[in-house]
Formats: C-alpha cells, sequence, structure tokens
C-alpha cells in the first residue's frame, strides 16, 4: 500500500499549507540566488510577451479569437517560471500567506519583492534589448514591430485607475494560476492549471507589471524607427507618452494593483479561509489584521531573544 | 435609480484610485522601514561579533581611543 501512486490533486486547505511553505523558503534564499532567478524570471516573461507579440501580428483572426491566441502563448512566461524554477514578482506577492500567517515579518517580504522586482527589470529590459537587437520587429514588413508598438502605446496612454484595477485584475488571475499550481502533482498538471487564468487576463488586457517592463521599452526602442511608426499608422501625438515617465507612471499604478490583486486578494484571503486560527475565529477581522500586522512587526526581536 | 448608481460608480472609482494605493503603499512602506532597522541592527550585531573576535584573537584589550 505504501508504493500506492497518488493522482489525486491537491485539496485547497493543502494548497495553501504548500504555498505557505513555499513562501517562507522564498523568503529565505539568500540575495544572489534570489536576484539570479528573478532575472531569469524577467527574461522568461519577456519571452512569453514577444512569442505573443510576434503572433497576434497580422494572424487574420477576429478580435477575440486573436486576443485569446495571443493569451495562450503568452502562457509560456509563466510555465517557464514554475516549471523551470524563477522568482516571479506577481507571484511572490503569494508570499504575503505566510506573513498573515506569522511565518515571516513584512521586513522579509519586503526583502524578498524588492530583490525581485529589481532582478525581474533587469531581465526584462535584457530580453527587449536582446529581441531589439535581433531585428524581429522587422519581420512581416515591420508589421512585428508596429504591434508591439501599438501595445507600448496603449498601455502608457492608460489612467492611474485604468492602470490599478487592470493590475488588480491581472494578478488576481496570475496569483490564482500559481495558486492552483500548488494542487498539480505532475508537470501537465501544472502547465494545465497555468494556461487558461494567463490567456484570461492577457485577452481581456489586464496589465502585468513585469510583462510591462518588456513591453513598453520595447516600444521606448521601436518609437526610433520611422519604418515601424508607419507600419503602426501613428502621429508623434499619439506616441507622446511613450517615454519614461510614462513608463514610470505605468509601473506605478498597475504594481500598485498588482499587489493588492495578489496580495491582499488572494492570498490574504485564502489564509483567512484555510489557515487563520481557528480558536480566534470569533475575532473581529479588523483587529486580527491589526494583531498580525503589529505581531510581524516584533517577530523578528522575539526570534533574536529565543 | 441613476443617481444610486452614480453613487456607487463614484465610490469604487475613489477606493481604486485612493483607497488601493493607500493600502498597499502603506504596507510598503512600513515593509521597507522595518527592513532598514533590520538591516541596521543586523549590521550592529555583526560589526559586534567581529569586534569580539577580533579582541579574543589580539588577546589584549582594545581601548578606545578618545
Amino acid at each position: 500500500m505504501s508504493n500506492q501512486i497518488v493522482i489525486d490533486a491537491f485539496p485547497p486547505p493543502e494548497m495553501a499549507e504548500r504555498m505557505e511553505a513555499v513562501g517562507v523558503k522564498k523568503a529565505n534564499l539568500d540575495f544572489w540566488s534570489m536576484f539570479a532567478l528573478a532575472v531569469l524570471a524577467g527574461f522568461f516573461i519577456g519571452l512569453g510577451a514577444e512569442f505573443s507579440t510576434l503572433v497576434v501580428t497580422d494572424s487574420g483572426l477576429g478580435f477575440g479569437l486573436n486576443k485569446l491566441v495571443g493569451g495562450l502563448v503568452f502562457s509560456l512566461g509563466l510555465i517557464l517560471v514554475v516549471i523551470a524554477g524563477a522568482e516571479l514578482f506577481t507571484g511572490n506577492n503569494l508570499i504575503v500567506v505566510a506573513w498573515v500567517g506569522g511565518k515571516l515579518t513584512l521586513g522579509q517580504v519586503m526583502r524578498n519583492w524588492v530583490i525581485v522586482y529589481f532582478g525581474n527589470l533587469v531581465g526584462s529590459l535584457g530580453t527587449a534589448m536582446l529581441v531589439y537587437l535581433a531585428g524581429q520587429w522587422t519581420f512581416a514588413d515591420y508589421h512585428v514591430g508596429a504591434t508591439a508598438l501599438s501595445i507600448a502605446a496603449a498601455k502608457v496612454n492608460l489612467s492611474f485607475t485604468e492602470g490599478v484595477a487592470r493590475g488588480i485584475l491581472c494578478n488576481a488571475l496570475v496569483c490564482l494560476a500559481v495558486w492552483l499550481c500548488m494542487s498539480g502533482r505532475s508537470v501537465v498538471d501544472k502547465i494545465l492549471a497555468i494556461v487558461f487564468p494567463i490567456a484570461a487576463f492577457v485577452a481581456s488586457g489586464f496589465e502585468h507589471s513585469i510583462a510591462n517592463m518588456y513591453f513598453v521599452p520595447m516600444g521606448l526602442l521601436l518609437k526610433r524607427e520611422p519604418q515601424v511608426v508607419a507600419a503602426a499608422g501613428k502621429v508623434a501625438s499619439d506616441l507622446a507618452n511613450l517615454n519614461l515617465q510614462g513608463f514610470f507612471w505605468n509601473l506605478v499604478s498597475v504594481t500598485t494593483g498588482n499587489i493588492f490583486g495578489g496580495g491582499f486578494m488572494v492570498a490574504a484571503v485564502y489564509w483567512f479561509v484555510y489557515l487563520r486560527p481557528r480558536e480566534v475565529s470569533g475575532q473581529s477581522v479588523p483587529k486580527r489584521i491589526l494583531e498580525l500586522f503589529l505581531a510581524s512587526l516584533v517577530i523578528e526581536r522575539s526570534k533574536e531573544q529565543e | 435609480m441613476v443617481n444610486a448608481y452614480n453613487v456607487v460608480v463614484s465610490i469604487s472609482r475613489l477606493g481604486v484610485t485612493f483607497l488601493v494605493p493607500a493600502v498597499v503603499w502603506v504596507t510598503l512602506m512600513s515593509g521597507l522601514l522595518q527592513l532598514a532597522f533590520d538591516s541596521v541592527r543586523r549590521l550592529g550585531k555583526h560589526r559586534a561579533a567581529r569586534f569580539t573576535k577580533v579582541r579574543a584573537k589580539v588577546g589584549a584589550a582594545i581601548v578606545p581611543q578618545n
């Protein structure tokens, strides 16, 4: 009986426990491992974004199907992150589970997020530069470049509220994809768990901060290519916001939304449902959250005293 | 009915524009502050440990220079 092969998916309470353990492990990685894995994740997401840009160019499909195909191929990024192993900022918003569970301090969570965010930025920028140097944007008579330019221009023209709202929706789906992976036992399980949430967020036009670290710099590079601007049918006013300032404000709004969508709407909610200590379940939720918040600030000190 | 609709939309818009960023940024700032304090404390402990190690190696009392 001990050799019995289990093929059932992990049930949600076990998924929550596994996520908490993974969160602790991620937060305790040393700096260079964390940074290297974060650069890799930026590279992987950049590859997914590049693949998606290529596929949706001149596909001949209708609006919805074109978006769906773009979303399906974009899944490559998160599949590489989850299966090959990498540190992605948006997915790592889920380590909030370990923080609210008192397994990590807020400082440890922040260390992970800061290192991973900048690692992702380095990886995404590097990928954008490589793809630019590869001249892939000249394909289909510069229409691949035109697609990339249009995507970037649309992103920097979002209002702050739109950026936050789309960021929330995006990372709720991304974190749900990562969450679903916790139920899987095999590579196939995990791939299937990833594809639909990711396709849904890309097709719906939601905003992913790390993907934007590839899309917007790519647009910044292509803005200087007259053939691409002509192929995209853009005039100077359309590209007025496509600059470093536009890139920065897009990242501010989208990252804010991503943290809320992943950390608060998925991680904290699932912690509340499956992992909150039952003996205090009668306590009011805001009081418990405040207690956890204050406890996390002193947890490091009490560990030192032990 | 139209007014109620407008009120709900306005409140939601305010929530997404101000409340969500406020919650996220306060959390981020608290975390960054805690990270900074932890780093300073760790650095202090590291220096103290190093000082003790050096003192033990030298085998003599190190008198601080005023």
